[in-house]
């Protein structure tokens, strides 16, 4: 619901960088994001393509490739991993209260440019 | 070439809540963030917490919402300063509009400052408002599924309210297995089912809230 906030912050932490690389054209983003992020990857790249457009310049043509990431769970009693989807945050092995450890990513992984 | 950031996206939301948490601290202010469906009872929960505590404690508000002033107006006839934020269809309330609201608060002396975010389970969840933790209003005619739906806003909780337990003879929801659906994503949060329509319920959440106020005083 407010990929487009995310589109225009992920763009300025990718504008930070280029300016101290000296770099002026971006090609490429990557982001990861994570199953609970409540982000809708389709949506995301549509709000990037279309600020991308809009500023042109730096972002002229990029586009962005969204990588997921699964939600995780590690159970803190036994150590075990296990999908968070289907589990939640109860171990399925002995029931134990677990932590996330991933699934909620939210962040600018890489991107290319010249 | 190929550039590595690896950075948080809301890297920029995220500092601006940590300078928000350091200005609450200092001031020995308890901030909580509280998130739910539009219509699960935020707001009624709020005045049930506001008369409850009110008298024993210094009280703040902080209203989130879309376009009207509505709730800040019942808050604020309760005697509680109340600052309104109107996020103009904005879906989640961010740190920077926290801390422009702060600015019109007087924060000396005040222990709780409670913020009712936008209706909505989604994003508010994902934006840290430099609260010292979140509380869910879940309301049982929302069905028994919503953490599972929305898991990061259960997880992220540092406490689940199950509201509206007046009308459970209405729906199909169990308690018991809504309690046990919110553990799976949240083994450690407590859970206070209750009606703040009729007050049932409402004195263990108002305790239990009130003991986190001593507590944040002590570590200090």
């Amino acid at each position: 619901m407010h990929e487009l906030s995310l589109a225009q912050s992920l763009m300025d932490v990718v504008a930070e960088s280029a300016a101290r690389e000296g770099i002026a054209r971006v090609q490429r983003v990557t982001v990861v994001v994570g199953e609970w992020s409540a982000i809708v990857p389709d949506a995301l790249i549509h709000c990037f393509e279309m600020l991308a457009v809009e500023t042109g310049g730096l972002f002229d043509g990029a586009s962005l490739v969204v990588t997921r990431k699964a939600a995780e769970g590690e159970c803190k009693a036994c150590g075990e991993r296990f999908p968070a989807e289907v589990n939640g945050l109860r171990c399925p092995t002995c029931g134990g209260a677990a932590r996330l450890i991933t699934g909620t990513e939210l962040s600018v992984d890489s991107y290319e440019g010249e | 070439m190929e550039v590595k950031v690896v950075q948080n996206i809301l890297k920029a939301n995220d500092s601006v809540a940590r300078v928000n948490r350091a200005r609450f601290d200092a001031a020995g202010v308890l901030a909580v963030n509280f998130i739910g469906s539009p219509g699960s009872g935020k707001t009624t929960v709020l005045e049930q917490t506001v008369r409850t505590l009110g008298p024993l404690h210094r009280l703040g508000c902080i209203e989130g919402d879309p376009y009207t002033t509505r709730d800040a107006e019942r808050i604020g006839h309760l005697g509680v300063p109340v600052v309104q934020i109107n996020t103009r269809g904005g879906c989640h309330l961010e740190a920077a509009m926290i801390t422009q609201a702060a600015d019109d608060l007087d924060l000396t002396g005040m222990e709780i400052l409670l913020i009712e975010n936008v209706g909505n389970l989604l994003c508010p969840s994902q934006y840290d408002l430099g609260e010292h933790f979140s509380v869910v209003v879940l309301s049982v005619t929302e069905g028994a599924d919503k953490p599972e739906k929305y898991p990061v806003a259960f997880q992220r909780a540092g406490a689940v309210i199950i509201n509206k337990t007046d009308l459970l003879h209405a729906t199909d929801v169990n308690l018991d297995e809504v309690t046990a659906t919110i553990r799976r994503f949240n083994p450690d949060a407590p859970v206070f089912p209750l009606s703040a329509r009729t007050g049932e319920g409402v004195a263990p959440w108002c305790s239990w809230l009130a003991g986190r106020v001593k507590q944040s005083a002590g570590s200090c």
